[in-house]
């Protein structure tokens, strides 16, 4: 047997070295090579739930050992593993055609995405067949999680909210609000957005170029938080049929001008200067005098920081314009992979953390707000704070609407990173808010034009 | 008087066939595991990742649109990519010839006899055996804006803090992070002036030649190889910095792709985004295939123009054989 000199063994080595050596200089090639999913947007056929391990993607520390204990009590047949909520994993267990059973992420800005590419199990047939969702117990803010194939908040349920919160509301520390003279509040009635930053920059401190406290909450330019303020004033981001976006309209430049007023006054962390952490572990470490978070807050506040108890205030969400929208800017829940290996076993799962004795477990202790109505009385009122963050928020339900933000040609990921690239400029003052508006308005739709190309529309 | 011979041809063994298939088959063998996990794990998605670069695949569905060209137009057209990769190399522009020089020059220091040199030495390699996460890491908490070190020492002499971790600065910092494990060169550069012979240093000095003079000819041809090959390395692996550009960003989570500081948006950070923040698999690759392109000539160039100036030792009785 001879060996042509095109295949020595010498020319082997050699071969097999340079391609070794390739891959060396190209790193993330070869961990990018995968098989490809498939996935179905049809109605999925109601499956029993088969023994074994369940999957859930949910961000660490949130779903705790006490409450997969219970669970695996309840369905003994079930085991659950924890994995982390990472979209570079997730999209690489979905590349290779093994996603994990169930994923937790905002309603709000995966809906049309995950549905419109047949990424995420069509549930109907499971809520239709359910003895714990019925229809008409289920509160509207879980219409995020519906398509209809071209807009979302009707068609086809594909994940429900696990507990929720009208995210534009804020809080205040009552005692640093007052000693930087501002005048108390009353909770159920909006503060401007203009009125809300000199009242944050009476509060802020800084001394010798440092600042100890700001008297703002973490202002970043994400869309969902745009959004919201936008339509106070009347005003919409994103058109109708989803694909493109408009940030030059008077509203929208409004919104921009506040945002990088409140960046250039350096009265809050923001994109230029960003938060080593959220408005939370900021606000409880003395550091920030408000925060911009729903009524989950009351639940944190009272496991992490209960001290605060006593001064916090929790306020209806602020105003551009004149009309009063207070949206949620999650609804997170749950969504089960049209590839999930035990979709019986996901949706038992559903039923019982996000209606069942796990949902129950979570709403008694003030971390959010329930997906049944039925449950809403189990809002804790053990205490004044319990019931004056009870009562500010029930006023507040009169005013939750769905702002429309999602596409199904990117994810709010996406978007959110071009939104971070463009405003720096603007708050550095390179660039002015007429110019930051068509940078964004240019940039998101390019990002919009390339998903939409990527699906052949 | 010499006389010549012709050598008769040897014998042919026998079974001398059998012998070249068996010997042809025990190194296949051997190699084998090596070279089927090489084509599994390497070329296969080596290959897989190039086929990407001509779609537009999302990375989660099973629709891959055929492109053509289409993302190399854009690399080469995206004011963003082309920003990332002119910041890259001037960070390779200045990281590694600080890198190479820095770490020859205290290799010499190193060399000599002194007291105390076992503990310089170790103290200096330190560095390069700290965790890259690590290291980034008590980066960050030096220049600190509000409580770190540098701007303490600043405060000294009346300068206001500044906000190293945000705007250009942080290029800085990032270059700072680069430069600190210059120990590995350190120690890579002081095994090689142990191989300088001493027989030709003590020529040179013989010949009247003063410490630069012996260091300029002897020394440094001695180990330009060495040089050489490290050039090549440190190049190579600061076109692709990273992860100090993660770890130095002013927050940490899943946001952190978002609020890297323009400054240290470099090349690799951009990929990343495109195919985990955009899901743009075919624009990711297409970045990544260019790159290697660029990576490829920049080693070409480095061949070419330091390769001149490299010296090997050759034994002198191996010169004159064909």
């Amino acid at each position: 047997m001879e060996f042509s000199r095109a295949l020595s063994r010498r020319s082997v080595i050699r071969g097999a070295g340079a391609l070794a050596g390739s891959a060396a200089a190209m790193p993330l090639l070869s961990a990018c090579g995968g098989t490809v999913g498939t996935g179905s947007s049809g109605t999925a056929k109601v499956q029993d739930i088969k023994p074994g391990t369940l999957t859930v993607m949910s961000p660490t520390g949130e779903i705790g050992s006490d409450l997969v204990k219970s669970f695996e009590t309840a369905y003994p047949q079930l085991k659950v593993n924890l994995i982390n909520v990472d979209q570079t994993r997730l999209n690489a267990m979905l590349a290779a055609g093994n996603p994990p059973d169930l994923v937790e992420q905002p309603g709000t800005d995966v809906t049309p995405y995950i549905a419109s590419q047949g990424i995420a199990l069509n549930l109907d047939a499971y809520f239709e067949q359910s003895s714990v969702f019925k229809e008409s117990d289920i509160m509207p803010v879980n219409d995020v999680w519906k398509w209809d194939g071209s807009k979302q908040g009707s068609g086809s349920r594909y994940g429900i909210a696990k507990d929720w919160s009208q995210d534009a509301m804020w809080w205040y520390d009552t005692q640093l609000w007052s000693a930087a003279g501002n005048a108390a509040r009353k909770p159920t009635e909006p503060i401007t957005y203009d009125e809300l930053l000199d009242a944050a920059k009476a509060m802020t401190k800084t001394s010798g170029g440092k600042t100890s406290m700001y008297g703002l909450w973490y202002v970043t330019p994400d869309i969902d938080r745009i959004a919201a303020m936008v339509a106070t004033a009347g005003g919409r981001i994103i058109s109708e049929d989803l694909s493109t976006v408009d940030f030059t309209s008077p509203e929208a430049i409004k919104a921009l001008t506040w945002i990088v007023e409140a960046g250039k006054a350096g009265v809050g962390y923001s994109v230029t200067n960003p938060s080593p952490d959220w408005d939370g572990p900021e606000m409880f470490a003395g550091k920030q005098a408000t925060a911009c978070q729903g009524y989950w807050y009351t639940g944190f506040t009272e496991s992490t920081a209960p001290a605060f108890e006593s001064k916090l205030q929790f306020n209806a969400a602020p105003l551009l314009g004149s009309t009063r929208i207070s949206p949620s800017f999650g609804a997170v829940g749950f969504w089960v992979p049209a590839k999930a290996k035990n979709p019986g076993g996901s949706f038992a799962w559903l039923e019982w953390f996000c209606g069942g004795a796990g949902a129950k477990q979570r709403i008694s202790k003030g971390d959010g707000l329930p997906s049944l109505k039925s449950m809403v009385s189990l809002l804790p009122q053990r205490n004044d704070f319990e019931r004056a963050c009870v009562a500010t928020q029930n006023n507040e339900l009169d005013y939750i609407d769905v702002v429309q933000v999602a596409s199904p040609y990117a994810l709010n990921t996406a978007i959110n990173t071009t939104l971070a690239k463009d405003f720096p400029a603007a708050i550095t003052g390179s660039m002015s808010v007429a110019k930051l508006a068509d940078t964004l308005t240019t940039d998101v739709n390019a990002v919009l034009a390339a998903g939409k190309k990527a699906l052949g529309k | 008087m010499s006389t010549f011979q012709i050598a008769s041809p040897a014998p042919r063994r026998r079974g001398g066939r059998a012998r070249r298939i068996r010997g042809a088959l025990a190194f296949y063998g051997f190699i084998s595991p090596w070279l089927i996990g090489t084509l599994l794990l390497t070329a296969f998605p080596v290959g897989y990742a190039v086929y990407m670069s001509f779609t537009d695949w999302n990375g989660m569905t099973s629709f891959m649109p055929w492109v053509g060209l289409s993302n190399y137009q854009q690399v080469f057209t995206s004011g963003d990519t082309l920003s990332a990769l002119s910041k890259t190399l001037i960070l390779c522009a200045i990281v590694v010839p600080i890198t190479i020089a820095g770490s020859l020059f205290l290799a010499v220091l190193l060399n000599k006899r002194m007291r105390g040199r076992t503990i310089l030495r170790t103290l200096i390699y330190l560095p390069a055996v700290v965790p890259p996460v690590a290291s980034a890491l008590i980066w960050k908490v030096i220049f600190d804006k509000n409580s770190g070190a540098a701007n303490r020492i600043l405060a000294i002499f009346h300068v206001d803090p500044l906000d190293w971790l945000n705007g250009q600065l942080a290029f800085v910092v990032m270059i700072v992070v680069l430069l600190w494990g210059v120990g590995a060169g350190i120690i890579i550069n002081l095994a090689a002036l142990q191989t300088v012979p001493a027989e030709q240093l003590e020529a040179a000095k013989m010949d009247g030649a003063n410490a630069f003079r012996s260091f300029r000819h002897v020394t440094l041809p001695a180990i330009s190889p060495i040089l050489l090959f490290q050039t090549v390395l440190v190049t190579i692996t600061t076109l692709q910095t990273f992860v100090p550009a993660i770890l130095l960003s002013p927050i940490a989570g899943s946001n952190v792709y978002t609020n890297i500081p323009p400054a240290n948006d470099v090349y690799m950070v951009d990929v990343y985004e495109q195919y985990f923040d955009y899901s743009r698999y075919g624009m990711g690759s297409a970045m990544l295939v260019v790159f290697f392109a660029v990576i490829l000539l920049m080693t070409g160039l480095i061949f070419k123009f330091l390769g001149r100036s490299v010296f090997y030792a050759v034994d002198p009785s191996e010169s004159g054989k064909g």
